[in-house]
């Protein structure tokens, strides 16, 4: 049945391909934008190296002090972290590490500005940097301050010419000079917790007045089994009940908690004081928004289907007269759609691999490295099934209501 | 004939819905983008209020406090940041700023006079800003020296700000409530536009920086006005005489111009994505009503083929054909021209005036005829293929 189905569509959409034109163009132009936001969101959100332990990560990417006339939302400070993250439970590592820095430098005469990040030795053991030459630094390192860095490889083309090797020499980024240990593979600008040009231990920073800040410039990387994230997001959040802001005349308590990055995004958006995380509302709005955008694409399907379909209205009269019920009509019109938008995803899921390495290829987003991968594929099937079904359904409707008689005198309403 | 026309259409009209549905849709993303596209386009036209050409800015990153907090040591050595970098070859003006044009993030207050109330951004500065940034003054004076000493602090407003709260009076020497203060105006400017020039720009208010005592927030910009023709290459030189004033401070030194290039970039970027993606979505629409209207015009052989047969001319079928495209648009645009026509009102967005709203529906209006009437000739065509006698036995 579904084979004379698959056979009978196939032989209609060669039959008209004008029709078949401008109804695969549409799917295929819809479904190429979804996949390239899509694509984008997965860049951002999902577990890609160097954070390939994700789904065992917990941060804490906010922090706000509030009091009874000012609320001040900024990140984690040093002691804040120092003194309510040890020996969490079920936690394996705490990884410390600063936002990064625009900073100039000029080797060779010429300004280069590269971001600088400080963190301490667990950070490397947290994340999962694929090293190019010699290793991170360690917690040694950093509890004795040593001036080391771990570099990117546009960092190392930069100051040393490509094709060198880096570790051994220095580098002077920002007017402190530092030893070369480690070049890593470039880390896409927007994943917000690793990248960097430049990686230092926190200890080398020129003044010591972090260690004093409750409130400062630090994410904080919690590694633990994911069964115990539950026991220890609940003692995290007592332990912020219960922490008083050092100055407890403007500011009388923190808000803040152990998050994945998806729920930190969408607290940031929705709750401005860190108040509470609203992860279903982001992922709802990101779903209204990518159906506003379908509903045009989908409207012209349903016209260009509509006015196929109508086309056949002796077919469908033949069929009716000898017998076929309502719904193996739909069921015919609903897979004739569906393999439409099949096809036309498949062939925008194509395209948007071409755009997607244009992206890359154009630097627009610095380092970004934007991919198709196997998840974008399933939600890109997701993505078109909906999208045939949605802009079927209608018309195979409409056309399996017609009376056999009118049908077959060629007749529509 | 008209009413014809709306006969023949009514009678289609469940076939029509989705198509009026779909050119409505097709209306309302072309005013969105043609909306924005006209109100930069407007924004861009009009005065900025400072020149951003040859000017550098100085970043000083401390390292220690932030912008709120400082210490009265921050405070004199910016005061001898200042000093150094006005000494300079090459630097024409200098000033402090604690937010520089062009920059993402902003200071906002409120300022209240007799039950007038302005929200507006806040910009503390040193007196040389005026030239650093080349204000155009209309009214008063900027700070200077005068102002030391004074003890009711002084600001600038630019002239909307002036308009919103005091009218048509004059606002120099006007004595206002800043919060747990008072402020006397000194001075007019005609407009500040901090953002650039792609958006329009708010009330603004300077705030005087003197260094005189350690409550003074230093800010954390130097603006320098360079001599024209000052090459990139001086800029690590510039770095190298500042640093020493300021041990243990990072500093960085930005074109105001690459500032201005990367704000634009980020302010244009939506408009560019969402303008592509409508061109295809209109590329999309057109194709699609190509071939409903295809469609439409060969179920209608016959009776195009009667009206032949009954005397029509080749171009009355052909106007008729047009005329109900054109009918059927009118119908389908009109409910989304009642509906974007209340965006004035409802006032969501901030300076969506009902001349820029009505530019962009005419607009819209102009491409989705355009649109409509080009996927229609070829039908049109196509209908009026045939004799009347092959037409009317046509199956």
């Amino acid at each position: 049945m579904l084979r004379s189905y698959l056979k009978l569509a196939w032989k209609v959409l060669l039959r008209r391909k004008f029709f078949t034109f401008a109804s695969l163009f549409g799917v295929a132009f819809t479904l190429l934008v979804l996949t390239v936001a899509t694509a984008l969101l997965d860049h951002v959100f999902a577990p890609h190296a160097p954070e390939t332990r994700m789904s065992r990560t917990l941060g804490l990417y906010g922090l706000a002090e509030t009091g009874p006339t000012s609320t001040r939302t900024y990140f984690a400070g040093w002691p804040f972290v120092k003194r309510y993250m040890q020996d969490l439970p079920g936690a394996e590592k705490v990884a410390l590490l600063q936002i990064q820095h625009e900073v100039d430098s000029y080797p060779r005469g010429r300004k280069v500005a590269s971001y600088l990040k400080r963190t301490d030795g667990a950070f490397w053991q947290v994340l999962d940097f694929e090293f190019l030459e010699g290793q991170p630094y360690t917690e040694d390192d950093e509890r004795q301050a040593r001036p080391v860095a771990v570099i990117n490889e546009t960092t190392r083309a930069r100051f040393f010419g490509e094709g060198t090797v880096a570790v051994g020499r220095t580098i002077e980024v920002d007017g402190q000079r530092f030893r070369v240990v480690g070049v890593v593979k470039d880390v896409p600008f927007l994943r917000v917790v690793p990248f960097a040009d430049v990686w230092v231990p926190i200890s080398t920073a020129r003044s010591d007045a972090y260690k004093r800040e409750f409130v400062g410039d630090f994410f904080a990387l919690v590694l633990a089994d994911p069964a115990r994230h539950g026991e220890l997001r609940r003692e995290f959040a007592a332990r912020v009940a219960a922490a008083r802001p050092p100055d407890p005349r403007t500011f009388t308590r923190f808000y803040g908690g152990l998050e994945s990055l998806f729920e930190f995004a969408s607290r940031s958006l929705f709750s401005p004081r860190l108040e509470t995380a609203h992860p279903g509302r982001l992922q709802g709005l990101l779903a209204g928004l990518a159906l506003l955008f379908m509903l045009l694409p989908a409207i012209n399907l349903v016209n260009l289907n509509l006015s196929r379909i109508l086309e056949r209205t002796g077919e469908i009269g033949v069929r009716k007269a000898f017998g076929a019920s309502s719904w193996t009509l739909v069921g015919q019109f609903v897979v004739e759609s569906l393999m439409l938008s099949l096809v036309g995803g498949a062939l925008g899921f194509v395209l948007s691999g071409v755009v997607l390495r244009l992206l890359n290829a154009t630097g627009v987003i610095p380092y970004a490295h934007l991919t198709l991968n196997l998840r974008i594929f399933l939600w890109g099937v997701v993505f078109s099934a909906a999208f045939g079904l949605l802009s079927g359904a209608y018309p195979a409707w409409r056309m399996s209501r017609l009376h056999p008689v009118e049908a077959l005198r060629g007749r529509t309403r | 004939m008209i009413r014809h026309l709306l006969k023949l259409v009514w009678h289609r009209k469940r076939s029509t819905g989705l198509l009026m549905l779909e050119i409505a849709v097709s209306f309302l993303v072309v005013f969105g983008v043609a909306l924005v596209t006209l109100r930069f386009a407007t924004n861009w036209r009009r005065p900025l209020g400072f020149e951003w050409r040859d000017v550098w800015v100085v970043t000083a990153d401390t390292n220690v406090t932030s912008d709120d907090e400082w210490t009265a040591e921050d405070v004199t050595r910016t005061r001898q940041l200042l000093a150094e970098a006005q000494s300079l070859q090459h630097v024409e003006a200098a000033a402090a700023t604690l937010i520089a044009p062009y920059e993402i993030g902003g200071s906002f207050g409120m300022l209240e006079h007799e039950n007038r109330s302005a929200r507006m951004s806040v910009l503390e500065v040193t007196d040389d800003f005026v030239g650093a940034a080349r204000l155009h003054l209309v009214a008063g004076r900027f700070f200077g020296r005068a102002d030391d000493g004074s003890n009711v602090p002084p600001v600038v407003i630019n002239r909307r700000l002036a308009r919103a709260l005091f009218e048509d009076d004059d606002p120099v020497g006007k004595v206002i409530d800043r919060g747990d203060r008072s402020v006397r105006v000194i001075g007019v400017v005609d407009e500040f536009r901090q953002f650039g020039e792609l958006l329009s720009g708010g009330n603004v208010l300077f705030e005087r920086v003197s260094f005189a005592s350690a409550d003074e927030r230093p800010p954390r910009r130097l603006m320098l006005r360079m001599e024209p023709g000052t090459p990139a290459g001086y800029q690590p030189e510039l770095l190298r005489r500042l640093a020493p004033v300021t041990p243990g401070w990072s500093l960085s030194v930005e074109p105001l111009a690459a500032m201005r290039h990367s704000q634009l970039r980020l302010q244009m970027a939506p408009l560019v994505v969402g303008a592509v993606v409508a061109a295809f979505l209109l590329l999309m629409v057109a194709l699609g009503l190509l071939g409903v209207l295809w469609q439409n015009v060969t179920r209608r052989t016959r009776e195009l083929g009667l009206r032949r047969a009954a005397g029509a001319s080749r171009e009355a079928v052909h106007r008729q054909v047009l005329l109900e495209l054109v009918l059927v648009t009118s119908l389908a645009i009109a409910p989304a021209l009642v509906l974007v026509l209340q965006l004035p009102l409802l006032s969501l967005f901030d300076g969506i005036e009902p001349p820029l709203v009505i530019a962009a529906a005419v607009a819209a209006m102009l491409v989705v005829y355009a649109l409509t009437t080009a996927c229609g000739l070829y039908p049109s065509r196509v209908a009026t293929r045939l004799a009347p006698a092959d037409a009317l036995r046509w199956e």
